[in-house]
């Protein structure tokens, strides 16, 4: 087992591999009485078009099939997972993303035996046609429900302006024609495809005996009926590793569209401003440093320590609940600016003006310094919230990259990387708009 | 983790401290308590105003680069209701100094600036002559609350449920939405904002909870230090030290609590049209119980069999065994003694839905609880109970909650309580609940 350690941080973890070659980390938390287990698969709402176990072509399954999956994963033969999750006390759940499907639970009791339940829930499937079906209907509600959210509507029609292609463009649930069209054999089908150990990653954290844990999984896995399921059929063995075959997403860097305005039910017009990643396909370090140096910049450039801000603010223009983030995934990114205001297209003149101001005169030295502070502060924080831990660890498994080594990283970026990211990030060619007006 | 030690430092100022080196973060949260009254809009907008600056920082860069500068401190400012209390809460969150280079004690220069922020404001003299908060801060801050309540519309279901209880609780005070009225923004004057955020400093009750690593006799000088001197309490003219006393605060405000639930009629039924893909289902039940009541124990329970949690029988009614919902709940309003049902269903759906939640409330008073649900339940609240001490925010929600209700019960106290409830409690329980308020927000 290997053992990190972080001196800044006071934090240990251990890693290693269990049956199957399921890679898992392990937090301890000595002094908590709350535990936490993450089960995640590589697998999220862009995976659409890949090569099925044993097939030479590619398959192209309907949108939302990973979010389908991971309802349908609670369902078993005797009923639902849930309600022995919930006779132990624990708190479950699962979500689904662009790039994986996670599933967790919290609990204070009983670790061992809702952890056998979480392999149980992740390593049993069961697809069986009413049961889909009635979950179905669960979901088709799900969907109703994200179309009330006006900030549903306005991140749909901005997904689409900037995106061509990319499965992105589509709600990581589907939409409610798609989830029709899927059956227990798609489902089937996925599974095989992405839920094998070798494509996850476990992440423990509590104050718990890590050998048991070891002990317990080994001991399921070693069952006939869930071995099969992942002993491939030529060689007889399970293999450690796995290889999938996703089909290359062939997006160009250019937008689709410049601007969506829709009219919905909200009080006031909403509007959303999205930046195009064309810098995708990095990798480990050089990946997570420019998510990183990105969110430090786009907090220099509009967060409430910075002049536009201010100046906004002071205009009117937008109010406390303006937001702002930049995510990378794995083939695709973007940058989005939220508001809710009476003059979307002021407000949007207005931060295309402050974004070419703070080109021309770049971030200060000093200004750079008080962001890196606050960002050493956050990635300390980090640790006090069990869920943020586990999404921490998942995610830098997932990077492949050490989980302690942001830190580093974040000590490593330069002025002169915030704004060459400033300058190159924020090009006005590939920005798109998304407006949401009051009917 | 230790419990709140509390500590008395002026008349209805009280201090909570929890040392415990366990976390990387110290929390400070600061409460002013008001009663549920027509004063809801003046105390939001004051929140709003405070939060904008005080003198030594006029605004929000400043506010923000004095956080930044203490690695990632946070701080906000919000308004909430509790029962028929109202609250103006303000946090300020840091990163433990022993993971920080240096030496600056950021809980120390947290409780110099909550000080500032509430009690050092901007201000300028109004054309009254009278000093008032800064006027440009001012006007944009009646805009922006007017925005804000406005803006409730944009979350259906929350919408759905404040209007369920605004028409449920009509002649209550618990129909106060926290953020006030529309209507009564635009006549509170800079002057007038003024002369009112004296008066709660000077009547408010106070409580200041703190969470971290601390030597609880520095927070305790530090503490009274700020709040029992001026504006706080009155000034003492003739204070010889051998009568050196806490000060005084004439005209504290004091906090009823909440008036108790009228017995139901009959089941009022409201229909709204607004542009929904999907109805928005709220029904408002009263159990004429709250956390004051020892009651509250069965209560919780029954809550748990009939919603608050996935293997409640609403969840699995309506949505696992029905498929008629995604989201389905109960929710307990422990201070007020109301629970609020919610429910995200088709439109057409709406008297199937009602008769089968009314259905599973039939089956508790009945007696019908399976055993998942009863010992889930159990499980379930042992766990929440359990996982407080490793939250602070949440530690920090439990106490308020109970102290202001007097009961002082440790968390122990809890759990032994919630295991001495037997089924029968649940049944009686049920029976207790009334039916007052279905809501419907359809197309």
């Amino acid at each position: 087992m290997l053992k990190k350690t972080n001196e800044l941080l006071r934090e240990t973890y251990y890693f290693t591999r269990l049956d199957g070659g399921l890679p898992v980390f392990f937090i301890p938390r000595q002094g908590f009485n709350k535990k936490i287990a993450v089960l995640a698969t590589e697998y999220g709402s862009i995976d659409v078009e890949f090569i099925l176990p044993g097939r030479q072509k590619f398959t192209r399954l309907p949108a939302g099939v990973p979010h389908f999956l991971e309802h349908q994963l609670f369902k078993k033969d005797y009923g639902d997972i849930s309600d022995k999750f919930a006779a132990n006390g624990a708190s479950y759940n699962a979500s689904t993303g662009y790039t994986n499907t996670a599933y967790f639970f919290t609990c204070t009791d009983n670790f061992r035996e809702n952890f056998k339940l979480l392999i149980e829930l992740v390593f049993a499937p069961y697809f069986e046609k009413t049961n889909v079906g009635r979950e179905r209907s669960i979901i088709e509600q799900e969907i109703k429900m994200y179309d009330d959210m006006p900030e549903t509507i306005l991140s749909r029609n901005l997904m689409e302006s900037l995106y061509r292609k990319h499965p992105a463009r589509v709600d990581i649930g589907g939409t409610a024609q798609s989830i029709q069209n899927i059956t227990p054999e798609i489902l089937q089908q996925a599974y095989a495809t992405f839920y094998h150990p070798g494509n996850m990653v476990l992440v423990i954290a509590g104050d718990i005996d890590f050998s048991l844990i070891r002990q317990d999984f080994n001991e399921y896995f070693s069952r006939p009926a869930v071995k099969s399921l992942f002993t491939s059929e030529s060689s007889g063995k399970i293999s450690d590793r796995v290889l999938i075959k996703r089909k290359k997403v062939t997006e160009p860097d250019e937008i689709n569209e410049f601007s969506r305005i829709a009219k919905g039910p909200v009080a006031r017009p909403q509007i959303s401003i999205g930046y195009k990643e064309r810098r995708v396909g990095l990798k480990g370090e050089a990946f997570i440093k420019q998510n990183m140096i990105t969110g430090m910049m786009l907090d220099l450039l509009i967060g409430t320590g910075s002049p536009l801000y201010s100046q906004l603010y002071g205009e009117g223009l937008v109010d406390t609940n303006f937001s702002f983030f930049h995510a990378g995934y794995k083939t695709h990114g973007l940058t989005i600016l939220n508001g809710e205001t009476d003059d979307p297209e002021k407000l949007h003149d207005r931060i295309l003006k402050g974004i070419r101001k703070a080109q021309r005169t770049g971030f200060k030295k000093m200004e750079v310094a008080r962001i890196k502070r606050k960002g050493l502060g956050a990635a300390t924080a980090a640790f006090d919230d069990f869920g943020n831990l586990a999404g921490l660890f998942t995610n830098s498994y997932f990077n492949r990259i050490n989980a302690f080594d942001v830190i580093k990283y974040l000590k490593s970026i330069s002025v002169k990387d915030i704004n060459k990211r400033l300058r190159s990030h924020l090009d006005k060619k590939y920005h798109v708009i998304s407006i949401l007006k009051p009917l | 983790m230790p419990l709140f030690e509390k500590i008395n430092i002026a008349p209805a100022i009280n201090l909570h401290l929890a040392p415990t080196d366990k976390f990387k973060t110290m929390l400070i949260r600061l409460y002013f308590h008001f009663p549920l009254d027509e004063n809801v809009t003046r105390n939001a907008l004051l929140a709003r105003l405070l939060a904008r600056g005080c003198r030594q920082y006029p605004d929000m860069r400043k506010i923000t680069q004095f956080l930044e500068s203490l690695y990632d401190a946070g701080f906000s400012v919000d308004v909430g209701k509790i029962g028929e209390r109202h609250l103006i809460r303000f946090e300020f969150t840091a990163v433990a100094q022993r993971f920080l280079p240096g030496r600056t004690d950021n809980l120390l220069k947290g409780f110099d600036f909550l000080k500032k922020i509430i009690a050092e404001p901007l201000l300028e003299k109004t054309t009254s002559g009278l000093p008032g908060f800064k006027k440009s801060y001012f006007k944009q801050e009646q805009q922006n609350l007017k925005n804000l309540i406005n803006s409730l519309i944009d979350d259906k279901m929350a919408y759905a449920q404040e209007r369920c209880i605004q028409s449920m609780c009509q002649t209550e005070p618990f129909r106060r939405y926290e953020y006030g009225r529309v209507i009564d923004i635009f006549s509170i004057t800079p002057a007038a904002l003024r002369r009112y955020h004296q008066e709660v400093l000077a009547t408010a009750p106070i409580d200041i909870f703190v969470v971290g690593q601390f030597k609880p006799a520095r927070i305790k000088k530090m503490a009274r230090g700020i709040f029992a001197s001026p504006p706080f309490i009155q000034r003492r003219t003739c204070l010889r030290a051998s009568h050196r006393q806490a000060g005084t605060r004439p005209g504290i405000k004091t906090i009823p609590p909440a008036q108790p639930s009228p017995s139901v009629a009959a089941e009022r039924l409201i229909r709204e049209k607004k542009n929904v893909e999907q109805g928005k289902l709220v029904m408002g039940y009263r159990t004429y119980t709250t956390l004051r009541d020892k009651d509250i124990f069965a209560g919780l329970v029954f809550n748990g069999v009939f919603g608050a949690f996935a293997h409640s029988k609403l969840f699995q009614q309506v949505r696992e065994k029905s498929g008629l919902a995604y989201s389905v709940d109960s929710q307990f309003e422990k201070i007020k003694g109301l629970i609020l049902v919610n429910a995200g269903i088709d439109h057409d759906q709406f008297e199937p839905t009602v008769q089968l939640i009314k259905g599973q409330l039939k089956q508790i008073q009945r007696g019908n609880i399976s055993d998942l649900e009863f010992t889930g339940t159990l499980k379930a609240l042992e766990d929440i109970l359990k996982s407080l001490e490793d939250n602070p925010v949440a530690l920090i929600d439990y106490y308020l909650g109970r102290s202001i209700n007097g009961r002082a019960d440790s968390i122990q106290a809890t759990r032994a309580q919630f295991k001495k409830v037997t089924r029968r409690d649940v049944s009686r329980f049920a029976r207790k609940i009334k039916l007052d308020t279905i809501y419907f927000l359809t197309k």
